[in-house]
């Protein structure tokens, strides 16, 4: 049997619900039926991934939260980092970056944490401490002498030079804070992040605080940190090569 | 024992330290009674403990299950608790309460983290002399779940709290099952209802740990059906076959049971006292049939499950099953790579862990109104200042009762209908005394001033609200040149419909209506 236009149809149906990271199947029922038959038909499963191939995207679960679809950077659905605000120059990319990373490493430590699906709260305070012992550590860090002597600027110091920036919580008036401070970026990508629905505002756990959500986990397990290591793993081979 | 007399030899057995970290389990629920005496509420003697145990029971009895309980619904039930016992205290207190109870099952002090404790382990060498070493032992009470399908936290109880509350459940669950039942039989024999009753509540509490252990073997497929793979090969298919005739004894075993209690609880001349714990027997036996049907279901699809999820992680790139290390492979060396170097992989991970994002296609018409638009603020908000949330809100322009005057004015007007005509059903109708009529007039000739020709005003979404209040939803408002008549205004005596296809109709038949 193969798929006739309706089921073509639905296809695209499906990928759509995909697209939309916060629209759960529980809330749609179209969604939810093609999402049993993504999970039963293997014809039409296989139709799905062909398609998403195509687009440079794939599944990276397939569960009551939904299709949850990854895109490589190729792909036109991935994400553009530049899309974001005051996001201009090389060194806010990288800002970008390192907080994102920095927010994966504070909720999931180890590898075996991403087996546990407990809730992570995290907030702009935590992740902005989080990130400074982090630079406090590297600064002490015994090999550092012998690194300064090289002629570049290693990435966490793009960090490190960030001012603190000022307590969210005290002075009147709608101060804003500056691109120049550590929080603005930290506070920027969790914003970045509920809009991607990786997290939700938890206002009752204290100013600027956030609930990551499964969704993060996702991401981060089946795609995100394997990918980078890749990256890494590549770049350090050529500077073996070369 | 010469050198130690008053300590027995038990403390350097090797489950000794088994039963201290029973006893530890317990532990943290003690601590919360002792600090609760530093909350504000602290010297109202709430029993913290109890209500302790009746929110791990309550999250108990629905875990596993599609519904299972959220942090506010056990947060309501135990502030229903709090409230029977001190009544005369304010709602607030039960609240607060009721969160401290279960933060500190969750340990939300330290964020969630296990409870540590340490333990002494005593031993005796060859010699006789007796060591000491330390033990870290670490647990959690409850923990925090997404329900994926409702996008609400639910909370999970984990073995450590069934255990501890069951009490030291050190051996096979089917047979301490078969036990119970066979406990149960002959306490309703003899009659003995409070022992059956305790019987069955514990038979209650092994079905959901049972629950959890197929629930974590099914969650470990899933995830990686390599880890669990030499237990599908050997040990599973006969537990599960096993578990499945055995699930399908009980069923008839607690239908039979359920017969029994009910059975006594129809007996004429059945104590009170037996009748009324038959009745709560018959409850909880219910209870645990419905558990047991479910338990079936998942039982049943566990082999599929396990058939399904090789076929999919067979194909999946073997890359992908081994979570990363996202410290040690990621973190820390993007830190140390040079920052020209280092932009590249940070910005694929932001990538990759943003998920999608529908490429937006400029048209020029939006980009014009966009580049028009006033400057959106910051949209990091700060929290806004507590003095001006509590100000009270402006009071409203036009009172409420005015307001549903002029909407029962127009209401009794046939529409469509110019605004002469609703003008002057204004001045002839019967309005409450305390409603002033000029100011109905005005409304209604203002909403519908405003619904012909929206202004530009201050707050957008009330003159909207209010001329739909008034006028209805849909209502469209138009004009034909017709002066109005009517003393007291001027302008055009506007033409007010319920939808454009009624002002349509009009424009079609103008001749007909001002006829009538």
């Amino acid at each position: 049997m193969t798929l006739s236009q309706r089921d073509l149809a639905d296809v695209g149906v499906l990928i759509g619900c995909g697209l939309r990271p916060k629209l759960r199947p529980g809330a749609d029922s179209e969604y939810r039926a093609l999402l049993g038959r993504y999970r039963t038909d293997p014809e039409f499963r296989n139709a799905v991934d062909g398609v998403l191939d195509g687009l440079d995207a794939q599944v990276l679960s397939e569960s009551d939260l939904g299709l949850v679809l990854g895109a490589r950077r190729e792909s036109v659905f991935a994400f553009r980092i530049s899309d974001l605000p005051n996001v201009t120059r090389v060194s806010d990319r990288l800002l970008i970056g390192l907080v994102s990373v920095a927010v994966a490493a504070f909720a999931f430590p180890a590898p075996a944490d991403f087996d546990d699906d407990r809730v992570h709260w995290v907030s702009v305070e935590e992740i902005e401490r989080f990130l400074r012992e982090v630079c406090e550590r590297l600064k002490q860090s015994p090999d550092l002498v012998m690194r300064e002597e090289e002629s570049f600027e290693e990435a966490w110091r793009t960090y490190d030079r960030l001012s603190p920036g000022y307590k969210a919580d005290k002075g009147k008036g709608k101060a804003r804070r500056s691109p120049a401070s550590s929080p603005y970026w930290v506070a920027s990508v969790l914003t970045w992040m509920v809009d991607q629905g990786l997290a939700r505002p938890a206002p009752t756990r204290g100013p600027e605080a956030f609930q990551l959500l499964e969704r993060f986990r996702i991401q981060a397990r089946e795609l995100a940190g394997n990918a980078t290591y890749a990256v890494l793993a590549s770049m350090r081979r050529e500077e073996g090569a070369a | 024992m010469s050198d130690l007399p008053s300590v027995g030899r038990a403390v350097f057995d090797e489950s000794f330290g088994g039963r201290v970290r029973a006893l530890l389990r317990i532990r943290p629920v003690a601590d919360a009674a002792d600090n609760a005496g530093r909350q504000s509420w602290g010297d109202q003697r709430y029993d913290v403990v109890t209500l302790a145990l009746a929110a791990i029971d309550s999250v108990i009895a629905r875990q596993g299950f599609d519904d299972e309980v959220s942090y506010d619904e056990v947060v309501a039930g135990l502030e229903a608790l709090a409230a029977t016992a001190h009544p005369e205290r304010p709602v607030d207190e039960h609240a607060l309460v009721a969160r401290y109870v279960i933060d500190a099952l969750l340990n939300r002090r330290e964020r969630e983290a296990p409870y540590r404790y340490q333990i002494s382990i005593f031993s005796r060498d060859g010699d006789g002399a007796i060591r000491h070493r330390q033990m870290p032992a670490e647990f959690r009470l409850l923990t925090e779940h997404e329900d994926h399908a409702r996008g609400v936290n639910v909370l999970r109880a984990s073995a450590d709290a069934i255990n501890a509350l069951v009490g030291g459940l050190e051996f096979d669950v089917e047979d301490e099952q078969a036990a119970i039942e066979l406990m149960l039989a002959r306490q309703l024999e003899r009659g003995a209802f409070g022992q059956a009753e305790k019987a069955a509540e514990r038979s209650r509490l092994l079905s959901v740990r049972y629950a959890d252990e197929l629930r974590t073997l099914l969650a470990d497929t899933t995830r990686d059906i390599r880890t669990v793979l030499d237990q599908w090969t050997e040990q599973v298919p006969q537990q599960l076959e096993r578990n499945r005739a055995h699930l399908e004894e009980r069923l008839s075993a607690e239908a039979k049971a359920l017969e029994h209690v009910r059975g006594a609880l129809d007996a004429p001349d059945a104590e009170p006292e037996v009748a009324g714990a038959a009745a709560r027997i018959a409850g909880l036996l219910e209870e645990c049939r419905h558990r047991h049907t479910e338990l079936h279901g998942r039982l049943v699809s566990a082999r599929t499950t396990f058939l399904d999820e090789q076929t999919r992680q067979s194909f999946r790139p073997v890359g992908s099953l081994r979570n990363p290390n996202i410290t040690d492979d990621v973190f820390l060396p993007l830190l140390t790579l040079p920052a020209d170097l280092a932009v590249e992989p940070a910005e694929t991970f932001a990538t990759s862990i943003a998920g999608t994002q529908v490429p937006r296609i400029v048209r020029f018409a939006d980009l014009v109104d966009d580049l028009l638009a006033p400057r959106r603020g910051s949209v990091i908000e700060d929290p806004p200042d507590p003095d001006d949330e509590l100000d009270d809100p402006d009071p409203p322009a036009v009172s409420a009762e005015v307001l549903a005057a002029a909407a029962e004015v127009v209401d009794s007007v046939e529409l469509p209908s110019r605004l002469s005509a609703l003008l002057s059903a204004a001045r002839g109708a019967d309005l409450p005394a305390e409603v002033d009529r000029a100011a109905v007039e005005r409304v209604i000739a203002l909403s519908v001033l405003w619904s012909f020709a929206p202004e530009s005003v201050e707050d957008f979404s009330t003159a909207v609200d209010t001329a739909a209040q008034v006028l209805g939803p849909t209502a469209v408002v138009d004009a034909d040149g017709t002066r109005i008549p009517l003393s007291g205004w001027s302008g055009d005596d506007l033409i007010v419909a319920e939808d454009e296809d009624a002002l349509g109709a009009w424009a079609g038949a103008p001749s007909d209506q001002e006829a009538s």
